[in-house]
């Protein structure tokens, strides 16, 4: 009995020591805070910034910068754009930038050096779309397609790996490096999510955050053409099967793009839900972007140029975002700071210009309602005003 | 690539620790002695030879240290010495005027040791009873030692006793057997043999205490070491020896969470010496092979993904040394020395499955050494090496690099000025080509060792001390300072990590920079009758600089740049007290957070400061030891009953990242906790 007694006195004394000699602990090295300042120019007429101090460990809210002077000068003209003001936890600023331009930002914040940073702001990327249709001349269809803006192209050469109304786009410029994404309604929410897989046959897509997955179209079936004899294909963009799908963007680096002229891409992916479309009859009105008004649970395209410093943030910040849900434990131990280009803190100045697009995912055959005259629009490939 | 770390493993190896070493106590305690003999404790043996750069003591000076083991070892001794620091609490890890770990060399016999540490870090491979002594070399060092940049410490094994005799011991974690005697005429023997009981201990404690190892299965530890030794006289100047060593740690077991944790390393080590010593001249030619290799396997949960790693790295090096040393006229003042060192080495780190990157490196130093001395009055020795360094092969012909050429250079001068007091100084410039890529500081043997070559420049250090050394009666003090420069100092990123798959691609993950550490170093000792006490103290500052990642190049704390560090001991009799307090050393502090957009998302991005940047707690630490001498019949038994940390003050081991909370934790090793030993010999 003395034993088992002493064994049980150690045992307990053990569990008292195991459970003593763990504790958590909250690193915090209670350093000077750096001011964190986030500055995005877009072609909006307002401008917003944000300035915070970077929150330590132990802190549960970041502090915002309540005292500062933010000027926003354009060196292309040399001048003074204007002084930000403080609105709540956002500082605003009435100026519309001026594409090709180069900013300069410069903030003081009382008990830190100055802090500046430069950039050009970016020009919006042209970037048009078209639309596969039947098109009636005479009371007959014919397949074809609609070039927004532009004529309607009869006898597209992809009709038939194309569901009908289905989109593909083209790029004239791209000065600067595009980022495209889609954006989902998420009901559950009420808000709009990036959707996390996107795809397309654009040749020269940066392929950094390919998945290894591929694309795989979607409801095959055939649906009986109303229009003509037989059925069509119903494949929701079947010409992407195989391509390498992405995580949800998709990054077109700036290129002088008169080597690509005339090559149409499609884009697709795990886009969720109804998606702003135009009918038919909005073809007519040259409008690129969204068929207006976009509905609230209308999911879009979003194309958005960066500036170049813009750029390199997200290149760098992209896998950086990755490592708060990686299932890597390595990625616990690293310790690289995120790309900024604010001397005298942390952030980024940039600029951005978004513009945004209708996507179809839906089969359907539409039909202008209008007996166009043979060839009424019709320009040859090598004659489209691109 | 997956990655797998081993922070539970850890912390459920290190709660069987506890339970197991609970559960040793407990059975310790009915054992029965009788005390025929009066306490005799050897202090006249325990006393160190006083040197600002070298420092020796023999066995019973290593043993005297109170230890989690129930007696010292060589490392546990030299990290109470000043200019030391320690890594984790209660570890094998130390770290010698601002170098890292891997800057020292641990050498048995003179054949480098590099996997040295046994049981989880907790004491050495090398079994004391086949200990003469140790030294600590921190400056002023012989031209036969090379391939270091920090210190050297020097196990040398004794000769077999000139009657057969035999020992068994048992401690907390090892139990052992020891014989030595002659066989015949001119052959003797020693033959040593330790095991480790963790496995059945295991299996004993799991069923009383379900609760304490957490579900822990299948644990099963592989611990033991062996070594032989057999000496040939030739005659009487002549000897021929052949020693092995062998050591094996190799740790298993299945956590509740389905995880499957594997680590383990190993050492063979084969040396045969030809001493000869003649009337003006002492030979030594020593050939030797030596293999190193460690393994890590993980098969563990992270956010509900898998991760998997099986890292294994191999180090087999075959040495040449041959020296030489003449003593030269009449009165034996002058002597010289020369000799050289050859050593071909196989590395093959960070193999992962199949995939091997093997790179053969040769190293020849031929070195040429002076001493001078003037007895009472003057010491002065000066010693120079020249090093020839090839990377033969490589599995990427970027590094491959044909040859470097490095000179290596040692002065130190010991003025006795005036009757008790000497003035000493020293100045070494020491070149390393083999690079351990530091992990956890707990003193595992588990850190990758890579080899010079192109994008890893062999490490520099020039570093010069200077100070007093004093005897007065029983009194011993000295004090003095010094300064290191340290060139090509590598930066592992992961060093947090234990079980890293970077390590496969460490090249990617080290960063090079210099350091510079200056400080000074005081002790004291007392040495009479019972009585021997041990003061030492160390106020320094150690930096890193000029790693490009790092505060743009500015210097940052190294990561043990302990500024204060005492160390106190005092014994009399069979008692021993000893007194650990330093400050904490630096870890990377967690990041601090600011909101970013994404194109039309956000998220909270990190901002690091720096690295190093956190400073932990002050270590405290109280110990005390009982050492016990009796004979019952032929037996002569020695029993060490010891606590560790007394005041239960909470001295972190290690930190580590617990994936189901996802949070930083901090664990500590020795809460209060009793150790035991009990020798047997006759």
């Amino acid at each position: 009995m003395k034993r088992i007694g002493f064994f049980y006195i150690i045992g307990i004394l053990s569990c008292i020591c195991a459970v003593s000699c763990v504790k958590d602990i909250i690193m915090d090295a209670q350093e000077k805070p750096q001011v964190a300042v986030v500055c995005i120019m877009t072609d909006n007429p307002v401008q917003e910034m944000s300035l915070f101090l970077t929150k330590g460990a132990t802190l549960k809210e970041p502090v915002p910068v309540t005292e500062a002077e933010a000027v926003l000068t354009d060196l292309s003209w040399g001048e003074e754009t204007g002084h930000f003001e403080r609105r709540g936890e956002v500082w605003t600023l009435a100026y519309t930038p001026i594409p090709g331009h180069r900013y300069k930002l410069e903030v003081s914040v009382p008990g830190y050096d100055k802090i500046t940073a430069e950039q050009e702001m970016p020009e919006p990327v042209q970037m048009v779309a078209r639309a596969n249709y039947y098109y009636r001349i005479e009371g007959l269809h014919y397949p074809g397609s609609l070039i927004e803006p532009g004529p309607f192209v009869p006898n597209a050469e992809d009709f038939d790996s194309l569901p009908l109304g289905a989109k593909s786009y083209y790029i004239r410029t791209l000065p600067a490096s595009l980022w495209l994404f889609a954006r989902n309604y998420d009901p559950t929410s009420g808000r709009h999510v990036t959707a996390e897989r996107i795809c397309c046959n654009y040749p020269y897509t940066d392929p950094f955050n390919v998945t290894g997955e591929q694309y795989v179209p979607p409801h095959r079936t055939d649906i009986p053409n109303p229009y003509m004899e037989g059925s069509h294909v119903a494949e929701l963009y079947p010409a992407l099967a195989g391509s390498a799908l992405h995580d949800k963007y998709l990054r077109f680096p700036a290129r002088d793009l008169s080597d690509v002229k005339g090559i149409w891409f499609k884009v697709s992916g795990s886009m969720d839900g109804k998606y702003n479309c135009k009918d038919f009859y909005q073809y007519y009105y040259h409008d690129a972007g969204l068929a207006s008004p976009l509905q609230p649970d209308e999911g879009y395209l979003v194309a958005t140029t960066v500036s170049k410093d813009l750029d390199t943030y997200l290149l760098d910040a992209y896998p950086k975002m990755g490592i708060k849900t990686s299932t890597d434990l390595s990625t616990i131990y690293l310790r690289d700071n995120l790309f900024t280009n604010i001397a005298g803190g942390v952030g980024i100045f940039g600029g951005m210009c978004s513009r945004y697009y209708q996507w179809s995912g839906e089969y359907e055959y539409v039909d202008d309602g209008i007996d166009h005259k043979e060839f009424e629009y019709y320009y040859p490939d090598e004659q489209w005003p691109l | 690539m997956a990655f797998v770390r081993g922070n539970m493993m850890t912390r459920r190896i290190l709660l069987t620790i506890l339970a197991l070493w609970t559960f040793l106590e407990a059975t310790a305690q009915p054992v029965a002695w009788r005390d025929t003999l009066q306490a005799a404790v050897k202090t006249d043996t325990r006393g160190l030879m006083v040197s600002l750069g070298h420092l020796q003591t023999g066995l019973e000076g290593i043993r005297s240290v109170v230890s989690p083991m129930g007696e010292g070892d060589p490392i546990r001794w030299a990290q109470s010495l000043p200019g030391v620091t320690t890594g984790a609490d209660g570890t094998t890890a130390m770290y010698v005027r601002g170098g890292g770990s891997g800057n020292n060399l641990f050498s048995l016999d003179g054949v480098p040791i590099y996997g040295y540490s046994h049981i989880l870090g907790l004491t050495t491979i090398v079994p004391s009873q086949v200990m003469e002594g140790a030294e600590l070399c921190k400056g002023g060092f012989d031209g036969g030692e090379s391939n270091f940049t920090a210190a050297h410490l020097r196990v040398v094994t004794k000769n077999p006793a000139e009657k057969q005799q035999f020992s068994f011991a048992l401690n907390n974690f090892l139990a052992s057997a020891d014989a030595e005697g002659p066989l015949g005429k001119k052959w003797s023997y020693i033959v040593s043999a330790r095991i480790s009981p963790l496995t059945w201990e295991y299996r004993a404690v799991k069923g009383m205490l379900p609760s304490l190892l957490g579900g822990m299965d299948s644990f099963n530890a592989t611990v033991g070491d062996a070594y032989a030794k057999v000496l040939y006289r030739v005659n009487d100047k002549s000897s021929l020896a052949a020693s092995f060593l062998g050591s094996q740690d190799h740790y298993g077991f299945n956590t509740p969470d389905a995880s499957h944790e594997v680590m383990g390393w190993h050492n063979m080590v084969g040396l045969l010496n030809y001493t000869r010593n003649g009337n003006n001249t002492i030979t030594k030619v020593t050939a030797s092979v030596n293999n190193f290799g460690s393994i890590q396997e993980q098969e563990k949960y992270f956010r509900e993904a898998l991760n998997h790693l099986s890292l294994r790295s191999d180090l087999t090096e075959i040495g040449l040394q041959a020296e030489m040393r003449h003593r030269i006229g009449k009165m034996d003042r002058l002597s010289l020395s020369e000799g050289i060192n050859v050593r071909h080495a196989r590395f093959s780190p960070g193999q992962i499955g199949e995939h091997s990157k093997v790179t053969w490196t040769q190293l020849i130093n031929v070195w040429l050494q002076a001493e001078y001395q003037i007895p009472d009055k003057l010491v002065a020795k000066a010693s120079a090496r020249y090093n020839y360094y090839s990377n033969l092969s490589s599995s990427n012909p970027y590094h491959r690099r044909k040859e470097l050429k490095d000179p290596e250079l040692s002065v130190s001068a010991k003025w006795n000025f005036v009757h008790h007091l000497a003035l000493e100084v020293t100045y070494d410039r020491l070149v390393q080509y083999y690079h351990t890529l530091e992990g956890l500081p707990v003193g595992w043997s588990l850190d990758m060792i890579v080899p010079s070559r192109n994008d890893v420049q062999p490490e520099y250090s020039r570093q010069g001390s200077a100070g007093l050394t004093g005897r007065f009666g029983a009194h011993n003090i000295s004090l003095g300072g010094f300064y290191k420069r340290m060139e090509n100092l590598i930066y592992y990123k992961y060093s947090q990590a234990l079980f890293n798959g970077a390590l496969s691609s460490w090249e990617d993950q080290v960063e090079l920079g210099n350091g510079r550490s200056y400080g000074l170093e005081a002790m004291y000792t007392f040495l009479y009758d019972d009585w021997y006490g041990r003061l030492s103290y160390t106020l320094s500052k150690t930096t890193r600089e000029d790693f490009p990642s790092f505060y743009d190049g500015q210097p940052f704390h190294a990561r043990f740049d302990r500024r204060h560090v005492l160390n106190a001991m005092v014994q009399w009799k069979g008692f021993t007290a000893t007194v650990i307090l330093q400050s904490g050393h630096w870890e990377n502090g967690q990041s601090e957070t600011y909101a970013m957009p994404f194109l039309e998302d956000t998220w909270m991005a990190d901002y690091y400061s720096g690295v190093n940047n956190y400073h932990m707690p002050t270590i405290f630490r109280l110990d005390l030891g009982w050492q016990k001498c009796f004979q019952a019949g032929k037996l002569n038994h020695t029993v060490n009953l010891g606590v560790c940390n007394v005041t239960n003050h909470f001295n972190p081991f290690m930190l580590y990242y617990d994936t189901r909370t996802e949070s930083w934790k901090e664990i500590a090793l020795l809460p209060i906790l009793p150790n035991f030993s009990w020798r047997i010999e006759f």
